[in-house]
């Protein structure tokens, strides 16, 4: 219909005008403030109004910040707790195995000590393995292929006698332990003279003296040390200390019970004795 | 049966419209000016498609531009170009984009602004020697990929009408 028709079409030319004022009006705009500057003073005023909206909201974004802070620093300090915990750990593995290798240095220089005041032949060996039964003790040691070591030597450390050599293989050497059941060790009371025999008892770092009359003078605290009998072992070398004296029962000798100055279970080197050792080289209140 | 039916009421259009005025002022925090979306210009193109009879005007579109632009320290004049372009391009779409599938009306979306910003920046890098950022254009146009997030937030309406 010729009405509706031309209504639509008066609709669409008003829109394009319109919309051509508009885009006009426009482009003045764009070309005023680019080229004039026209709305500079406009653009500054509400600048300062912008300032000032922000310095009255400043204190909720503070709090905000501070909420957010409180919250990432919590989950950070957790996260910071874990780290610190997992490194405390590596370091406490690392202090146990320092604290072990400062013990032994500790061992080392008693036993380089030792050799120096000696005037006998002295030679380091190392414990590479040792006895798991209850029945055997020993040890085995690893000591220079060329030491004149020899199956009878005795092994000793800075406390005192630690055991003997049985057998040796190039550059190990199979030591029974004094507190072995089937060692023994001539001895010699430090303070009377007596000498006796000394026999292991089975027990770790427990021995026997045994055949001892109920007469003879022995007391607790009495050190027994070795007493180079035949001259075939070194004389002096502390063996252990008295802990019990007691008469035993249908019999008419003491049952003396003696701890050995060495502990040989906890330490990693030793000195071999490969020849006489003179008299001040162990101190005789060990 | 039952109909759900969308309730478009000039409050919904003037919320809507505000709060992306103010986003388009101050911006989104932590994102750069020159990708920021302008989410007045996503919410007007949304209405001046889907609006009907509510859709806003030219005027109106002019306005909001002036009013980008000086509260947001830009170039007058440029914002109201931008958004006249938008309504007119909705003219002369809307009842094709309100037929289309979503697919299409995000891609139709993307494109529009893609143009609209390079006509702009064109104008400006030609006449007044002013430099192009490649990142807005293309900032632009992905934009227009939360068109169907803007259909879901600004229009939802769980009002059911029951036909008999």
């Amino acid at each position: 219909m010729p009405l509706a028709t031309s209504t639509i079409k008066g609709i669409k030319f008003s829109f394009f005008f319109r919309l051509f004022v508009y885009v006009s009006f426009a482009l003045t705009l764009i070309v005023l403030d680019t080229k004039k500057q026209a709305f500079n003073p406009i653009k500054e005023k509400l600048s300062d109004f912008d300032v000032l909206i922000n310095e009255k909201l400043s204190p909720i974004k503070t709090y905000t910040d501070g909420l957010y802070a409180h919250f990432s620093s919590k989950a950070e300090i957790a996260k910071k707790h874990e780290e610190l915990k997992q490194k405390q750990l590596v370091t406490d593995v690392q202090l146990q195995r320092l604290s072990s290798l400062e013990n032994r240095l500790v061992e080392l220089e008693e036993l380089l000590n030792l050799k120096l005041k000696s005037n006998s032949s002295m030679f380091i060996a190392t414990v590479i393995d040792a006895s798991d039964s209850p029945y055997e003790q020993w040890l085995k040691v690893r000591f220079n292929v060329n030491a004149p070591i020899s199956a009878g030597d005795y092994v000793v450390n800075g406390d005192g006698l630690a055991g003997q050599i049985l057998s040796i293989n190039e550059d190990t050497g199979l030591v029974r332990l004094i507190s072995d059941q089937r060692a023994s060790v001539h001895v010699e009371v430090l303070r009377t003279g007596f000498r006796a025999v000394l026999f292991g008892s089975g027990e770790y770092g427990l021995l026997k003296l045994k055949f001892v009359p109920e007469s003879v003078d022995v007391k607790e605290g009495d050190v027994l040390i070795t007493s180079g009998i035949g001259d075939q072992y070194p004389f002096g070398v502390p063996v252990g200390k008295v802990t019990s004296v007691n008469k035993e029962i249908a019999s008419s000798f003491s049952r003396i019970i003696v701890k050995t100055s060495a502990d040989p279970n906890s330490e990693r080197d030793f000195l071999i004795l490969t020849d006489l050792v003179s008299d001040d080289v162990f101190s005789p209140e060990h | 049966m039952t109909v759900y039916r969308t309730n478009i009421t000039t409050k919904k259009i003037f919320f809507s419209i505000s709060f992306g005025m103010i986003l388009s002022i101050f911006g989104l925090s932590g994102v750069s000016l020159i990708i920021s979306p302008d989410v007045l210009g996503l919410v007007l193109f949304y209405w001046a498609m889907v609006g009907g009879d509510a859709r806003p005007k030219l005027g109106t579109a002019f306005v909001l531009g002036c009013f980008v632009d000086i509260l947001s320290g830009q170039i007058v004049g440029l914002h109201s170009l931008k958004y006249l372009l938008l309504v007119l391009v909705s003219m002369q779409f809307d009842n094709r984009f309100r037929m289309s599938t979503p697919l299409h009306k995000i891609t139709f979306v993307m494109i529009t602004f893609f143009l609209v910003e390079l006509l702009l920046s064109g104008l400006l890098s030609l006449y007044m020697s002013m430099p192009l950022f490649t990142e807005r254009l293309i900032a632009a146009g992905v934009w227009g990929l939360i068109w169907p997030l803007m259909g879901f937030l600004i229009q939802k309406d769980y009002s059911r009408v029951v036909v008999k």
